[in-house]
């Protein structure tokens, strides 16, 4: 048989997640005798009739091996068994892969009622809709392009399928949660159990990955993925400079405030989750812009485009739902990166073993009250709130001065940020801050320059 | 053939038996194992219940005393046709099928069969021209496959909308439906049919000869008429009723049938003039609408149409002096719309020509 696979609009790439491989080769075994495909659907399909423009050229939903494989119908138990099969409280996106799933095992019929099942629960979802309509584009005798579907606005319905197709991809071609086990975003250097958890965002695969923290050594981040989800980002993408920009910020950012339970407009679903942008890098190179947030999904759209905000990162409702509730989310670091890197956590490198020193240099000058030593640690640089090292310094001085001996410091989390420069974001608990304060924390940005880490900011975390 | 055919066939006959209706699969795709227009013997069903425990030798042993019982008997063929298939002679399958669809062209199940075993070949342009002779097979079928795939179309649009978020009712493109007007042939009837009776009078046109045999002559359906007819042969269908013989010598007859005709003429021709000037002053529209509302709505269904066929058949034609009943076959076929219907007319003859006064439809 040389059939050709048929071409689907979402077609994800050939690299299938390592997670379904286990399932592929229980499918081998039981692939004579489970089954599928009406003659007549079949052979439309393999025909190839609809040429439907394949989103990864390279990729296509069958490997010709699999392809290849014939399957009989001896109804529908067939896949009571199978690992195809999905729990009740599967995913909006887990019940698309297993539509995917089904039609690769060759189970048309069974696909296309996943399908049905995918819309009852989730009736705005309008990747599933594509996915139903490519699958009965793909059965008729007379497909429909559906480039020639015209709204009002021609143009917007065109935009909105390559939207749905990048969407498709993106949740499709994303690595397997099982292959992050024991990993971490590289830029994590410490992390103590004092933060309940860490978020990363990777803009370049639309995903959000919210972490557990179960460090006990926090020099050894060790992280449980709590959600992994789909998120959009800012319609012009990333790197934010400017108010009204479209664009999402990249930095290190932390949690303000939980809005839970507080009426928002309908754009904001069910709730959001404020960033502290600008922070104070932002501020120092002179960034603008406002209300940057992780929120949820308005009711017309289950999952919007992965570039269509102002600059937020958008979750669906579920997901941003199930944050909402955890506690203590208030001052969660967020890290926001073109690209994530996964180390595992013993990681370490010479810069951060210079920084290690610098740190604790400024710990115990602080402890001695050696301002001379002190001083020597903070960059000419220096900058909050438009002011430089020279306003700053006598508070710093005195901070350190009083009663700082009987009292250390407590290291809450280092996270390291690269772009033009190296930084490290330090944010530490202070006591003895001052009488009035108790317990306000400071976050420190630190840089290198000319082989030295020195602070350019401190102020209250 | 990436795949040991006889070794699937095993298995899944194996596999069959746990199925409350034992449906025997080969390649992808269903092999039908029986006529469903004949009943089976005694003796058939006993092979088929070998053919599904797999005892193909067996089965094929009995099917070829069974044949050489009765040699024109389609549904022995047709089983022997089908365990060469499961025995995984495909050639020998293909040819007794494709045997079957030049004596039987108005059988489903051969074609069918042999779509699936060309399949199974890789002879995917043969399967597909297989399929489509399958469900040409029967009007009413066909009919429905393609009204289902404008609907499916219709669906895959709405769906195509739904997820790029552009209303569905801009510039939905409305399918040409068709709407059966005549229910044809009915194969249950076929099958009742004890099973000697399914032995066929002529080998070469079982489906047509056969139900001649039943003594049910006077069945509204009519038995000479191929099942595989299209839409306007089955109008035609109903003949001529004994009533309207006697009155066929009056000369009105023709006058009163040519006035018909000309008035669906008129309205084919979309010629409104000569449209409403078939209908007499008296008229009374439908509804006790006022003529001129009913002709200005007339006119506008009319006109806006770019195109309409109107085709009147079977004439029932009953005169009263200057009066007429006339009934007969509509078969309306517009842009977006085919359909056909009973209409009845009553006219009336006015200084020489007959007009409509009344207007109905069955």
């Amino acid at each position: 048989m040389n059939t050709q696979p048929p071409q689907y609009t979402q077609a994800p790439s050939t690299d299938l997640p390592s997670k379904r491989s286990s399932r592929n080769f229980s499918w081998a075994i039981t692939s004579l005798l489970t089954v599928s495909a009406i003659a007549a659907a079949w052979f439309y399909s393999a025909n190839g009739k609809p040429e439907l423009q394949a989103a990864d050229q390279a990729g296509s939903l069958f490997s010709p091996q699999k392809a290849n494989n014939w399957h009989l119908q001896f109804g529908s138990d067939a896949y009571a068994t199978d690992s195809t099969v999905l729990p009740q409280n599967a995913s909006a996106e887990e019940m698309v892969e297993n539509v995917y799933d089904l039609l690769r095992a060759g189970d048309r019929s069974t696909a296309r009622a996943q399908t049905v099942r995918l819309l009852t629960k989730y009736p705005n979802f309008q990747l599933a809709h594509l996915l139903q309509a490519d699958l009965m584009n793909e059965e008729s005798a007379t497909p429909i392009d559906p480039k020639s579907i015209e709204g009002k606005e021609t143009s917007s319905g065109l935009k909105r399928y390559d939207e749905l197709i990048l969407e498709s991809s993106r949740r499709l071609n994303r690595p397997p949660a099982s292959t992050l086990q024991g990993l971490v975003p590289r830029n994590i250097v410490s992390l103590s159990p004092q933060n309940p958890y860490f978020i990363a965002v990777d803009a370049s695969k639309s995903r959000l990955y919210w972490f557990e923290n179960k460090s006990i050594d926090p020099l050894k981040p060790q992280l449980k993925l709590l959600l992994e989800t789909y998120v959009s980002i800012g319609q012009k993408g990333i790197g934010k400079s400017r108010e009204g920009d479209g664009r999402t910020p990249l930095g290190v950012y932390f949690v303000n405030k939980n809005l839970k339970g507080q009426p928002l407009p309908d754009l904001y679903g069910a709730g959001a989750l404020t960033l502290n942008y600008p922070n104070a890098l932002d501020l120092m190179r002179g960034q603008t812009g406002s209300g940057i947030w992780l929120h949820g999904t308005p009711i017309e759209q289950y999952a919007r485009a992965p570039l269509a905000t102002d600059g937020c990162v958008v979750l669906s409702n579920p997901e941003m739902d199930r944050l909402l509730r955890l506690k203590n989310v208030e001052k969660t670091p967020v890290l926001i990166s073109e690209k994530l890197e996964w180390v595992t956590s013993d990681q370490t490198s010479k810069d951060r073993e210079a920084f290690k020193k610098a740190l604790d240099q400024w710990v115990r000058d602080r402890q001695a009250s050696n301002l001379d030593g002190l001083k020597n640690i903070y960059s000419q640089q220096f900058q909050r709130d438009g002011k430089g090292l020279a306003i700053w310094w006598p508070e710093i001085a005195s901070a350190a001065q009083s009663g700082a001996i009987k009292n250390t410091v407590e290291m809450q989390s280092i996270i390291e940020w690269k772009d033009t420069q190296d930084y490290m974001v330090v944010n530490v608990s202070n006591p003895n801050n001052s009488r009035t304060k108790r317990n306000q924390n400071l976050r420190l940005y630190w840089t290198k320059s000319d082989g030295n880490w020195q602070i350019v900011y401190e102020g209250p975390a | 053939m990436p795949f040991d055919f006889f070794q699937l066939t095993k298995i899944l006959l194996k596999s069959s038996s746990r199925l409350a209706k034992p449906v025997i699969a080969l390649g992808v795709g269903t092999l039908v194992t029986c006529l469903s227009a004949f009943s089976a013997n005694n003796n058939l069903d006993s092979i088929k219940q070998s053919i599904q425990s797999g005892q193909l030798d067996q089965a094929l042993r009995s099917v070829q005393q069974e044949r050489q019982a009765s040699p024109k008997d389609v549904q022995v063929q047709f089983l022997e046709a089908v365990i060469l298939a499961q025995q995984g002679l495909h050639d020998r399958a293909i040819d007794a099928f494709k045997k079957m669809t030049e004596a039987y062209p108005d059988l489903p199940e051969p074609y069918n069969n042999l779509g699936v075993l060309y399949a199974s070949k890789g002879r995917l342009e043969e399967a597909r021209a297989a399929f489509d002779k399958a469900i040409l097979t029967h009007a009413s079928y066909a009919a429905a496959h393609k009204n289902l795939s404008d609907v499916q179309a219709q669906l895959t649009r709405q769906s195509y909308a739904r997820a790029l978020q552009v209303d569905p009712k801009v510039k939905v493109a409305t399918a040409q439906l068709t709407l059966l007007g005549a229910i044809t042939t009915e194969r249950s009837d076929i099958s009742k049919i004890p099973g000697p009776a399914v032995r066929p009078a002529t080998p070469n046109n079982p489906a047509t000869s056969e139900p001649a045999e039943t003594p049910s002559k006077a069945s509204p359906s009519n038995p000479k008429e191929n099942p595989a007819h299209n839409l306007k042969e089955t109008v035609k269908e109903p003949a001529i009723t004994p009533s309207a013989k006697p009155k066929e010598t009056n000369p009105e007859i023709e006058q009163v049938k040519s006035a018909v005709q000309s008035w669906a003429q008129s309205w084919s021709h979309k010629d409104m003039k000569k449209y409403f000037a078939a209908y007499a002053s008296n008229f009374a529209p439908p509804d006790n609408v006022p003529r001129a509302k009913w002709e200005s709505e007339r006119e506008l269904r009319i006109t806006s149409k770019k195109k309409i066929q109107i085709a009147v058949s079977n004439f029932k034609i009953d005169i009263q002096g200057n009066k007429a009943k006339v009934n007969f076959s509509q078969v309306y076929e517009s842009d977006n719309f085919k359909g056909n219907s009973r209409k009845s007319l009553e006219l009336t003859k006015q200084g020489g020509h007959w007009l409509i006064t009344r207007e109905t439809v069955n």
